[in-house]
């Protein structure tokens, strides 16, 4: 599969969470993460960034992680993998987001010891994407 | 770089800097709602999300009783907001009330009852005794004293056990007028062991054990239960 994840942009309002999901990925695990507080930011900064991996908070108050995702692989023609987070542990939600082509739901309060290492586990083990897939 | 612990305190004492400016804010969006007769709905939305946020937040940062409580109360307005039926003034009240509580839970909170920190620290012992290796020692369990909680009514008593507890050089402690304030506040202590009086209302030694007992979340582990009065009763009921 070859190289290693190393960057990740990283969609989420919340500020507090938003703080231990970057100590989790970035001081625990060494990855390289942009923060993004909105759809819009996410958007604007994703070809600058040219990520490995989206990990997108699904419940955002204007524009939400499924619309923003759908935003940037219509603007880049991206393939770029992601997983999702969401407090609502129901399975249909989570299968909504799966259908959605994510490689994974994190359902919160996430493990933030482990986050990096779920993260890279994930990426490791993806299905290679057909492009606009 | 910077310890786990050291990064978790700064992420966990920030959080509680702010979170009273924060329920203040979410008090007003349900002050909001309630008066926005033309745009409740929208009002009780915005009231929603930033509630199912902030239980979220709590959750996270390893506040768990209070994350859960946020959490039901947004259930209760996702409901409303999926009902035909309009919120009334009845509705509001109800809300009201369990803002208050949500405010007086969130106003005791502490940073080092955070289960997030407490993992930090944790993980940052486990790595400085790795760094000593001494191989295949395993850890014993951690019987250790190190959180109390101790209720009574008689504020006499209370002032003497509040320095005999002080003297113990305990991780904390709290000491309550009775078991209700307990009961409402020590879920955020987890404390190892409960001291506590026979005879108080409302909520009475005996109706303490029961409710700890009926799998109440308020220790960190296995309870251990100690009456400061009324030790007959206490042999007679066989008390662990």
């Amino acid at each position: 599969m070859g190289a290693d994840l190393q960057r990740v942009l990283y969609l989420e309002d919340d500020p507090n969470i938003a703080e231990i999901a970057q100590m989790a990925m970035v001081d625990i695990s060494g990855l390289n993460v942009l923060h993004c507080a909105s759809g819009g930011a996410a958007i604007e900064n994703y070809a600058r960034f040219q990520p490995d991996l989206l990990l997108f908070e699904v419940m955002l108050p204007d524009m939400d992680g499924v619309e923003t995702l759908h935003a940037i692989r219509e603007a880049h023609g991206s393939s770029t993998p992601v997983i999702f987070m969401t407090a609502k542990a129901q399975t249909h939600e989570q299968q909504k987001y799966m259908d959605e082509g994510a490689l994974s739901v994190i359902v919160k309060p996430f493990d933030a010891f482990h986050l990096g290492d779920q993260l890279k586990s994930l990426w490791s083990a993806r299905a290679p994407l057909k492009m606009g897939a | 770089m910077p310890s786990e612990e050291n990064k978790a305190s700064t992420i966990v004492g920030d959080y509680c800097v702010k979170l009273p400016d924060e329920m203040r804010s979410v008090t007003n969006l349900m002050e909001r709602a309630s008066k926005d007769q033309l745009d409740s709905l929208n009002a009780l939305k915005a009231l929603y999300a930033e509630l199912h946020r902030m239980g979220g937040s709590a959750l996270c940062m390893g506040y768990p009783f209070l994350g859960e409580s946020m959490r039901e109360l947004s259930n209760v307005l996702a409901e409303k907001i999926a009902s035909t039926e309009q919120a009334n003034g009845r509705f509001y009240v109800n809300i009201a009330q369990q803002m208050e509580s949500l405010a007086r839970l969130a106003s005791h909170i502490r940073p080092e009852q955070s289960q997030f920190l407490q993992t930090a620290q944790r993980r940052d012992s486990a790595t400085a005794e790795n760094a000593n290796a001494k191989p295949t020692t395993a850890k014993p369990e951690d019987f250790s004293l190190r959180r109390v909680a101790f209720a009574d009514d008689d504020s006499t008593i209370r002032a003497l056990m509040r320095n005999i507890l002080s003297d113990l050089e305990l991780e904390a402690f709290e000491v309550y007028e009775n078991g209700e304030k307990l009961l409402l506040k020590a879920p955020l202590l987890k404390p190892d062991l409960i001291i506590t009086d026979w005879l108080m209302a409302p909520v009475s030694g005996l109706d303490l054990v029961q409710t700890v007992r009926s799998g109440k979340s308020v220790c960190r582990r296995k309870p251990r239960l100690f009456f400061s009065r009324q030790s007959t009763l206490w042999t007679r009921l066989n008390w662990p």
